[in-house]
């Protein structure tokens, strides 16, 4: 029975390992994944830590619904004090860690301390240990992941740290299998501060499904519902990339560190050209979609490429060429960096070598031109590596303008220390409001409503989004409009909350597509699969029991109203490209400042955006930190 | 007609669903190493190869069975189990070339693929179309019509330029 | 690759759907001849280039990169 799973508390500086059940009124009040995590980060914490210290957790945990039928329930999420932002750190990662740690008994591991030498942590069939890792210290996250194969097993799942993480970049990220990246956050380099390379699992114990027979049914329908949208075959066949052909197309992806909002000419790098180096797609556990591609260049072989790969060394750095895209998503999988990150952050280098406030004395000579492939690639390994410009670099965009110093703050595109990812929000106040407000940072995968693109009509928009809280405002179907905004952005984060609570893809649900699964499939999946009987709504008041308390970590960190908005460019910079509806655009500050105001509000959060007391009670999250587990 | 499990390994996507239905369906929980299938993979050079029993019609594990617990059911194409009849001696494990034949650690009885008595639950949710249950006089059929699929398009680009 | 699609209750509707693709710039639907590899959107007369994700399912792949300066 997934509600049997185990928490287990693992504190590396005394060798002490423990393990306790999870309370079912815990569980009814968190579900588990990403929400648990959050209550786990926030009472096992102090403010003020350095998140590259022994105070800071690390937390590694499988949903509630992950190893179940429920569609794709394969992801990983962990949880640690951010060392890129100092506010909540959070990643998500599919394939097949979280089914094989159910497997092993366990949902929740909360690492604590500091190793002495490196280590590895071995987690088998409700047995854990902490076992010698200098072995593996210095391999890169795929001979990590052999060598403990070969040692334990070809069928162990393997969480790793590459040399990014050992050499605490401040991006660094951890992985599984060839691509299954938990990046944003930089969680990779609080392993590598804690001396853990790598977390390997092996299962074989049950999970018990409640009502069997209903589950392999009602998950066949869902999924054959899922597998026959347009969506998830346009997914099937070009994987993540193919939102490039909407976006650039339109004038909606960032070029030049912001400086315009299409890549011209890009025919090179679109989507379609994977066919040309890919034999096959992959797919995490229990997936229909298979959204990355088997592909081999220079006669190497790796996994993906993503949207975001086109974006880090296609458009963002000024490159146009395929190979660079594909190679430049190897080398960010092998040495363990977020390829988000480090893509904007040579980005920002590029900007700041054009404008002569990085010169070559600077970067030892490397040319960082706009469209320079050699550089892109070199670079990346220097940031890896902590060499050169790349020290500097591996900071982080607030560290690294106080080192750089001159005015090269001013040309950094960030939210609360965490560069944004490769798109133009200008022309899209609803994207604009979700990055702004995220709280880990510049996101698009915590609140962005993705769908709002799609100009759907306002019934359309009403069935998805007045389900199972109703907005008491109007919606708009232009995404350049304010109206209505906030509350969409409020929706999708409980969406992608409540799903990173049981485990299962995003891919799957109301986030790329309207027509994929919402709060009543989840409620449906929590009861065929596990027995807990929960509403939609009841689903929902979790998701947003959980929001709260990653908004409350922040809080106590110092962060307010003032780190929830964007650089000075998106207001100031109109865009430059792009089809007659979006050139021109900038984001207007007084209907921004409004659609804060209202986002605050419909949140039950004061005009600073922390939750007011009576919020705090009706979520039953007045007596935080409560320490039940 | 009898019917086969069709494996295509170049349409598998390595997502294992299949081995977890199939423990559902036989015991109720979602565990691998429990089912009847499993999907062999080789996760740094991109090649995933469902693995299953293959109902031989000479099966290595009925001729060494010394209870002759296993029996090969002509009418479904199977080659099944009896648990009356079986002591566990695990010969049958040492035997099967395949790995068809498993230990269910939970039960420590054996356990092989039954075709889920002719609705196999692994091929009904394999999306990709890497296990299909087929006539056994279509199979080759249908590898030969995927090859020359292939083969058409190849030839299609020669004859257009 | 072969695939097992939805046989969904929706699908008279969504033969009639073969080759729809919507234009990016005025956010009308039309739909594309098969196998067709350009598209001139006939209410704003933006010119498309075309994919096609199978024999079904077109997508837009591009505008025309060599027509778009500013």
């Amino acid at each position: 029975m997934a509600l049997n799973r185990k928490i287990a508390y693992i504190n590396l500086s005394t060798g002490e390992i423990e393990t306790k059940p999870i309370p079912l009124e815990v569980r009814k009040k968190f579900i588990g994944g990403r929400g648990l995590d959050m209550y786990l980060l926030y009472n096992h914490t102090e403010p003020g830590i350095d998140a590259l210290g022994p105070d800071n957790v690390a937390i590694v945990s499988a949903g509630l619904l992950s190893a179940t039928l429920s569609s794709a329930s394969a992801r990983t999420h962990m949880a640690a004090k951010s060392p890129l932002t100092g506010a909540v750190g959070s990643t998500n990662m599919g394939g097949f860690f979280a089914p094989e740690m159910t497997w092993a008994g366990f949902h929740h591991l909360v690492v604590k301390g500091k190793a002495e030498e490196p280590v590895y942590i071995w987690v088998n069939d409700g047995n854990i240990e902490i076992r010698d890792g200098s072995h593996l210290w210095g391999l890169s996250t795929r001979d990590t992941q052999n060598a403990l194969k070969q040692e334990l097993g070809e069928e162990v799942q393997v969480l790793c740290i590459g040399p990014a993480g050992e050499n605490l970049v401040r991006y660094a990220n951890v992985m599984n299998g060839m691509k299954n990246a938990g990046g944003r956050s930089g969680l990779g380099a609080v392993l590598g501060s804690k001396n853990v390379k790598a977390i390997a699992a092996r299962g074989t114990m049950d999970v018990e499904i409640r009502y069997p027979d209903e589950a392999l049914e009602y998950d066949y329908e869902v999924m054959q519902h899922i597998s026959g949208t347009k969506f998830a075959q346009i997914m099937g066949k070009y994987g993540t990339m193919f939102i490039q052909s909407v976006t650039n197309s339109t004038g909606l992806v960032r070029t030049q560190n912001f400086q315009h909002n299409q890549l011209l000419d890009a025919e090179p790098i679109e989507c379609e050209h994977i066919e040309e180096y890919s034999f096959g797609t992959v797919g995490c556990f229990g997936c229909v979609i298979h959204c990355r591609h088997r592909y081999i260049v220079d006669g190497i072989y790796d996994e993906g490429p993503e949207y975001t790969a086109q974006g880090a060394f296609g458009w963002e750095v000024g490159c146009n060429n395929f190979e660079t895209v594909l190679m430049g998503n190897h080398l960010v999988n092998h040495y363990g960096v977020d390829i988000l990150e480090i893509g904007s952050m040579m980005a920002w280098a590029m900007e700041l070598y054009e404008k002569g406030i990085i010169t070559d004395k600077d970067t030892g000579g490397l040319k960082l031109e706009w469209g320079n492939d050699e550089a892109v690639l070199e670079l990346i390994r220097q940031i890896s590596f902590r060499e050169g410009i790349g020290d500097i670099l591996a900071e982080g965009p607030l560290r690294a303008a106080a080192k750089i110093g001159k005015d090269s703050l001013k040309y950094n595109i960030h939210v609360k220390g965490m560069s944004n990812l490769h798109s133009d929000e200008r022309p899209s106040p609803a994207l604009a409001l979700g990055i702004a407000t995220g709280t880990r940072g510049s996101d698009h995968l915590r609140s962005r409503p993705a769908i709002d693109l799609y100009h759907l009509p306002v019934f359309l928009l009403e069935k998805v989004y007045n389900n199972p809280v109703e907005y008491k405002g109007k919606y708009t179907s232009d995404y350049r409009d304010y109206e209505g905004k906030p509350w969409q952005v409020l929706w999708q984060e409980m969406m992608y909350m409540a799903i990173d609570l049981v485990g299962v893809c995003k891919y799957h649900c109301v986030f790329l597509s309207p027509n994929l699964m919402n709060f009543d499939h989840i409620s449906k999946f929590l009861h065929y699969n596990t027995g807990l009987e929960m509403s939609p709504r009841d689903v929902w008041e979790v998701a947003e029991r959980c929001y709260n308390i990653e908004r409350l970590f922040n809080i106590r960190e110092g962060f307010g109203r003032k780190d929830d908005t964007l650089v000075d460019r998106y207001f100031d910079e109109p865009t430059t490209r792009g089809l007659d509806i979006v050139r021109g655009r900038t984001i207007d500050r007084e209907k921004f400042k409004g659609m804060i105001d209202e986002y605050y509000e419909l949140h039950g959060w004061d005009e600073n955006g922390v939750p007011t007391p009576e919020t705090l009670e009706r979520l039953g999250l007045d007596e935080e930190p409560s320490h039940m587990l | 007609m009898q019917k086969v499990i069709l494996v295509e390994h170049d349409k598998c996507t390595g997502c294992r669903l299949c081995e977890m239905v199939c423990s559902v369906k036989h015991e109720g929980v979602s565990n691998p190493s429990r089912a009847r299938i499993h999907v062999i993979k080789w996760f740094m050079e991109g090649f995933d190869m469902p693995m299953v029993c293959q109902q031989c019609l000479e099966a290595p594990c009925i001729a060494v069975c010394p209870k002759d617990a296993l029996s090969r059911d002509e009418e479904l194409g199977v080659v099944s189990l009896d648990y009356d009849l079986c002591i566990g001696c695990k010969m049958c494990v040492t035997a099967c070339p395949f790995g068809g034949m498993g230990i269910d650690t939970v039960t420590n009885k054996v356990i092989k693929c039954d075709l889920c008595d002719g609705d196999p639950q692994c091929v009904r949710f394999c999306f990709p179309g890497a296990l299909e249950y087929v006539d056994a006089n279509a199979v080759n059929l249908r590898k030969k019509r995927d090859a020359a699929s292939k083969l058409a398009e190849l030839m299609s680009k020669v004859a257009a330029a | 690759m072969a695939k097992k699609t939805a046989k969904t209750k929706g699908s008279e509707k969504a033969d009639s759907r073969i080759g729809q693709v919507r234009c990016l710039n005025c956010f009308e639907r039309y739909r594309v001849p098969p196998k067709a590899e350009k598209f001139t959107c006939p209410s704003c007369g933006w010119e498309w280039r075309v994919s096609w994700v199978n024999p079904k399912l077109a997508k837009i792949r591009g505008p025309m990169w060599d027509r778009i300066r500013f």
